[in-house]
């Protein structure tokens, strides 16, 4: 299966061919931008089209005798790095795991791509922007694709660079600039775990391939195990923007909404989790790791989720509700849960990039009709939003129904897969589950508290600008219109049941996570997932039902709420403080041991070393010269001295030392004696 | 007296001592280029004398075919020599050898 290798290697070449001559494909301007853009989304939609080809070759593919059903595929590669006996090499790995990843990044980075045509339409840096966007897609089919940790890592940078590049594309904006630093520094922290689970794996392995690591995982000492597995996890918490890292996926805001949809959506924090789900055989080897994976990601859902409840921002409110959801996933997969963990990412990515989408949409419109009335309101704050349901349907209708999605109203896609992370959450532990439902609580209010604010208030500003917003282009509510529709039938991929059509993905996924969900759940007795449903059924529509009294029937009250309880309130605006700790006990200390080395060490000792050294041939140099006057005579004498001296010599070999001391202070005798005879004519 | 031809050779060869001698310290002493010059010449004869004392010595023609060389050699440099002088006190309007300094870092 040699053609996977299309599946990176087409956006990453189109993202060259954009990136070196993207500006001068057309000479019309018009034409060149739609030229850029049909070509990225094309060689996008081409790479979704070979990952749906290789998905059908698998499912058809001749089984080996004697296998069940089709476990992995390795596609040979060059060697990368070869020491010894042992090599790493560009060998792509192909299962169920991988090529559903690799599905859902193409699929719906296509559709991004789509709508980014629109979004950024007369954008100045345009093919530099799809450029980016296909780079970021081949990074992070690298990262799902590989076959061992070191190529995923290639792709695990590629995403963090393209992830830096984009959130500060605006480079004319100081703030998105800075958010683009912290994104790729707080990353960075990410990695420095990552790449020691590496060499603690090559050290205890002897090998990065995934499949020897998973296959090696039951071997290994409880300790080593836990220790890469955490490492991994921490590499994870990073990317996955995790407790207590989750500070850069707000900031990430900052970049276009394509692009936020594109980190939050189909690449980059969704990494963590299939990475966790890749070498989920070594996870289940210790109890106490999969048990900080849950309480972690509950944790973050938990915080996020009260977080999400007071931002006035669009796309933080969304930007938190992914941090929330990615909270769920690792729930998932720390109680052994992997195909939900699995399933709940593909259905996320299906709703979030619709919200993202659609904000996108309202944020593009707002901007328009802002602009239109010559003020400079805040087109993203969603208390200069409110009876967008008039004059945007199609965003309306679409971030509606991806509200339902995530919020977990029954029958659409967030319904089933959150509903299978709280029903195995609840197998291994009650209160877990109970925190989950309370989470699912707050997701429904937010989501809702988003839409009455933004679509069915009475508009804020004034009518220059609300009569002004317009529905935006087929362009962009096309990929809106199809996600929306994913959203609402994405659940069945996994609907739990006896039948042909039930557990579509559980049964597909087996053969990539299934030996280690045996492992997590053994001892575990299993419960039906009905009881929860109806829960979580009646928690969702508490929760909007909560949100439609508070923001739509009596509109006051969100705020005569907050102004209640001022301290609660700003310790949710302010995030829990986590910025502000960061800022006093980690920037604070850093920037001030910093600021010492470059004052105290650069200066008084490399800086010092530098220049004395310098300084102290300079005055040799100046000592030396004195030797050198320019007066031809004193160069004569030195001529001189040189023949008497090598007569000498001459001397000392013929005669032997005693007379050829002799003849030399003879000759210097002569020398003086003529030199005498000779004074006081030294006039020219 | 009769003085052998090695003893008359040394003699000889002495005498070229003492003219080298002071053609080094000419060139080293005095200030006047043309004065410096002559120096030159004279450790050139010097070094002829010393040719010649040697060719007697051993009986054959060589040093004083050598000699015709350094002649001739000589009175090419002093063709390329004196052209030098001639520019250089154009330049500068004096024969003074210390004006001369510019040869130097």
């Amino acid at each position: 299966m040699q053609y996977a290798w299309l599946l990176i290697l087409l956006p990453l070449a189109m993202s060259a061919y954009l990136g070196l001559r993207g500006t001068e494909i057309d000479d019309d301007a018009a034409e060149n931008e739609r030229l850029v853009g049909w070509l990225a989304t094309g060689a996008l939609l081409a790479s979704f089209a070979v990952a749906v080809f290789a998905k059908l070759h698998m499912l058809f593919l001749p089984l080996p005798r004697g296998a069940e059903r089709l476990g992995q595929i390795v596609v040979e590669g060059p060697a990368w790095i070869t020491v010894g006996e042992q090599s790493v090499g560009f060998n792509l790995l192909l299962d169920p795991l991988s090529i559903t990843m690799a599905l859902v990044v193409t699929g719906v980075g296509t559709l991004i791509h789509w709508f980014a045509r629109g979004y950024m339409e007369g954008d100045p840096h345009y093919p530099r922007f799809f450029a980016l966007l296909n780079l970021f897609v081949a990074a992070m089919l690298a990262l799902v694709l590989g076959s061992n940790l070191l190529f995923t890592f290639l792709g695990w940078e590629g995403v963090g660079f393209c992830s830096y590049m984009l959130i500060g594309y605006y480079t004319h904006k100081d703030s998105a600039n800075q958010a683009g630093k912290k994104a790729f520094i707080v990353n960075r922290i990410g990695d420095l775990c990552f790449l020691l689970a590496m060499f603690l794996a090559w050290k205890t392995v002897g090998s990065l391939e995934y499949s020897d690591i998973n296959a090696a995982a039951g071997g290994l000492t409880k300790g080593i195990a836990a220790g890469i597995a955490l490492l991994l996890f921490g590499g994870a918490i990073g990317k996955s923007a995790q407790f207590p890292l989750y500070v850069w996926l707000p900031d990430a805001m900052e970049g276009p909404t394509p692009v936020s949809a594109l980190i939050h959506a189909a690449t980059m924090v969704t990494a963590g989790v299939y990475l966790v789900c890749r070498l989920s055989l070594l996870f289940v080897q210790s109890h106490a790791v999969m048990t900080a994976v849950a309480t972690i990601g509950l944790l973050t859902a938990v915080l996020a989720a009260l977080v999400a409840i007071v931002q006035t921002d669009i796309k933080r409110v969304l930007a938190y509700s992914t941090v929330s959801q990615l909270g769920f996933m690792f729930l998932a997969a720390g109680v052994g849960a992997f195909t939900a963990a699995i399933f709940h990412l593909i259905t996320h990515a299906f709703f979030k990039a619709l919200l993202f989408l659609g904000s996108g949409s309202v944020i593009h419109g707002m901007e328009h009709a802002i602009h239109h009335a010559e003020r400079d309101d805040d087109p993203q704050d969603l208390r200069n939003m409110g009876g967008l349901a008039k004059t945007m349907p199609t965003t309306c209708a679409t971030m509606i129904i991806g509200s339902l999605a995530i919020a977990g109203f029954p029958l659409l896609a967030g319904f089933w897969s959150k509903d299978e992370i709280l029903h195995h959450t609840g197998d291994h532990n009650m209160v877990f589950m109970i925190i989950g439902l309370g989470v699912s609580l707050l997701t429904a209010f937010y989501m809702f508290r988003m839409i009455f604010l933004a679509f069915f208030q009475e508009p804020k500003l004034p009518a220059a600008v609300s009569d002004h917003v317009t529905e935006s282009s087929a362009t962009m509510t096309l990929p809106l219109t199809i996600l929306a529709g994913l959203s609402v039938v994405g659940g069945l991929l996994n609907v739990p049941g006896d039948s042909a059509l039930s557990l579509l993905l559980h049964r597909w996924l087996h053969s990539s996570v299934g030996a280690a969900s045996a492992i997590a759940a053994e001892g575990i007795v299993a419960t039906s997932p009905v009881p929860n449903m109806i829960i979580s059924s009646i928690i969702a529509l508490v929760g909007i039902g909560t949100a439609y009294s508070m923001y739509y029937l009596r509109r006051g009250q969100g705020a005569a709420v907050a102004a209640k309880h001022p301290e609660v309130y700003r310790t949710l605006a302010n995030k829990f403080w986590l910025d502000e700790f960061y800022q006093q006990y980690i920037i604070g200390p850093g920037t001030r041991f910093s600021e010492w080395c470059a004052r105290q060490f650069d200066l008084g000792v490399i800086d010092a070393v530098v220049n004395g050294t310098a300084a102290w041939f300079w005055s040799l140099g100046e000592r030396v010269t004195t030797y050198q006057p320019g007066l031809v005579r004193s160069y004569a004498l030195w001529f001189t001295a040189g023949a008497v001296g090598v007569v000498g010599f001459a001397a000392l070999a013929a005669l032997g030392p005693g007379a050829a001391v002799i003849a030399v202070l003879l000759v210097l005798l002569l020398v003086a004696a003529l030199a005498y005879v000779a004074r006081g004519e030294g006039e020219a | 007296m009769v003085i052998s031809v090695a003893a008359s050779t040394n003699l000889v060869l002495a005498l070229s001592a003492i003219l080298f001698s002071i053609g080094v310290l000419g060139v080293l002493l005095r200030r006047h280029v043309l004065i410096i010059y002559m120096s030159i010449e004279l450790m050139l004869n010097a070094a002829n004398l010393a040719f010649i004392a040697f060719g007697r010595l051993q009986g054959t023609i060589d040093g004083q075919i050598a000699v015709f060389f350094t002649l001739t050699v000589a009175a090419a440099e002093v063709a390329v020599g004196l052209g030098i002088v001639v520019v250089v006190y154009r330049e500068l309007k004096s024969l003074d050898i210390d004006r001369l300094n510019l040869l130097k870092f």
